[in-house]
């Protein structure tokens, strides 16, 4: 087979799970959170706390220091790197009094359209042994849209059947925070 | 006497549980309300009165909530004031319960201007006094654009009188609705370390108020108050025309003495029904013309009755 042929064809498969690769970036009326890049970037994952990683863009988001900084010490708590699963995740929001709903099993899928829908991000399991932050869910196209802590200048898109794989792929676990979502980026209109 | 004792449990039961599930009366709606008359059931109805009544009702879902933003700095005593009065007073209550998120009516937020990690949200707008309180629409689009600042305060010591801000500007809000109306530095993967890339906001500020004026006296208030309606001036009384009279009475009819004496009359009659507030009896257009007629009347030279 001709190589050029191949190697077009291996691409394509390795794309296959995004769906169609056009950028999108905050804020868009698609995407629940409005993290912009440059924040994002923050929450690189460094050294295996993507769990964490996740959450503390989605305290951003909603602004919750206790969750934003969790990654780092502060005042809120000493920092929190490494791996973790829901146990954990109930012990550092416990001690920090972080409100989140810690999410185990078949009831996922509902939480985190509940969460796009009401303007929330939410840290979700995504990927082999991986989190990411689910960014939004546009139910018109079925497209839901991801920011990988391993690559978070961008925002990934799935349909449903990819997003479907790549959640189950990590096992059906969902943090979402307790708190109210962030108000649009606020403007003046002349409505008086 | 252990029977008793059960009835009596299960007598109160119900009324124990009632009074822990909800209350029976939604005081937090009636001062959302404010000052309103609702016509309900048939008959004539203002639907910009149930529009409003129900905008301050139980949203419907989390996505309907409004938003009220509080962005505030640290050092300010008015910001640390208007944050205690959040958590006790009534009227704020009724609008945002920060401890509640459940039970508020809108979603709250508290902002520090100086937080780099939520700057970018109020980038475009103008905010030069603290504590700065903004409402936006819920994310719903059910009451319009989301983004649109609906109101822009600044607080300055009274609850109430900002909860009444709050509520008018809503209102009003809504009654238009239904005519057609500095770079961050990247986190470097290379540079992790234990601190923060930012400096988030302090669990408690640590400044203590010194005693001095608290609030600001600046008031970039969203919607602007309308103008003062104008307040109508009393037009000067039309001086009598004395020497028309005095013509009159030593020269006898004249035509021109006359026609100052009607016109005279007309300004006084004017004068007096605008002193009054009655609406005057010919508009000002019609009386210009009649009394250009008059006027004409009065330069007319005298016709001379002889014939040549």
């Amino acid at each position: 087979m001709n190589p050029l042929l191949l190697l077009g064809m291996l691409l394509m498969a390795a794309n296959a799970s995004l769906a169609a690769a056009q950028d999108i970036e905050c804020p868009d009326p698609r995407l629940a959170a409005d993290l912009p890049r440059e924040i994002r970037t923050w929450f690189r994952n460094p050294d295996g706390s993507c769990v964490q990683c996740s959450i503390g863009m989605c305290g951003v988001d909603q602004n919750v220091p206790a969750a934003a900084t969790l990654l780092w010490d502060t005042e809120y708590g000493s920092r929190e790197r490494g791996g973790s699963g829901p146990s954990r995740v109930s012990a550092y929001c416990n001690r920090r009094d972080i409100r989140a709903f810690n999410i185990t099993g078949a009831s996922t899928w509902d939480w985190m359209k509940w969460a796009a829908q009401t303007g929330r991000g939410a840290a979700i399991g995504a990927g082999s042994a991986h989190f990411q932050t689910l960014m939004g869910y546009d139910p018109s196209s079925g497209t839901w849209y991801v920011c990988n802590n391993n690559s978070p200048s961008r925002i990934d898109q799935y349909d449903e059947a990819s997003f479907r794989r790549l959640h189950l792929a990590s096992g059906q676990w969902v943090v979402i925070l307790d708190y109210p979502p962030h108000p649009e980026r606020p403007r003046y209109a002349r409505w008086w | 006497m252990r029977a008793l004792l059960m009835v009596m449990t299960l007598a109160l039961a119900p009324v124990v549980w009632a009074q822990e599930v909800a209350p029976e009366v939604d005081q937090a709606e009636v001062l959302r309300r404010g000052n309103l008359v609702q016509v309900v059931g048939d008959g004539t109805r203002s639907f910009e009165t149930d529009d409003f009544a129900a905008a301050m009702g139980p949203p419907a879902s989390d996505a309907d909530k409004w938003f009220i933003s509080v962005v505030s700095m640290k050092q300010c005593a008015g910001c640390e004031k208007l944050k205690k009065e959040w958590s006790t007073n009534p009227w704020l209550l009724a609008l945002a319960n920060p401890s509640d998120t459940k039970q508020s009516w809108a979603h709250f937020g508290i902002y520090d201007k100086d937080d780099r990690s939520q700057a970018f949200r109020f980038e475009s707008l103008k905010i030069t006094t603290f504590p700065t309180i903004l409402v936006q629409p819920p994310r719903s689009k059910r009451y319009g654009d989301p983004s649109i600042v609906v109101f822009q305060g600044v607080y300055k010591g009274d609850p109430e009188k900002l909860a009444r801000e709050i509520t008018q500007a809503i209102r009003q809000y809504i009654q238009k609705l239904q005519t057609p109306v500095g770079p961050v530095r990247a986190y470097e993967q290379q540079r992790i370390g234990a601190d923060p890339p930012w400096q988030p906001v302090p669990k408690v500020d640590p400044w203590q108020p010194t005693p001095g004026p608290q609030f600001p006296t600046v008031d970039p208030t969203i919607p602007p108050a309308p103008p003062a309606p104008p307040t109508p001036k009393p037009a000067p009384a039309p001086v009598f025309p004395w020497s028309s009279v005095l013509t009159l009475m030593t020269a006898g009819f004249s035509l021109p003495a006359a026609v100052a004496l009607v016109v005279w009359a007309v300004y006084a009659i004017r004068a007096r029904r605008q002193a009054a507030g009655l609406k005057p009896i010919v508009d000002q257009a019609t009386l210009d013309r009649v009394l250009e007629q008059l006027k004409k009347l009065a330069d007319q030279p005298k016709q001379s009755t002889s014939g040549t």
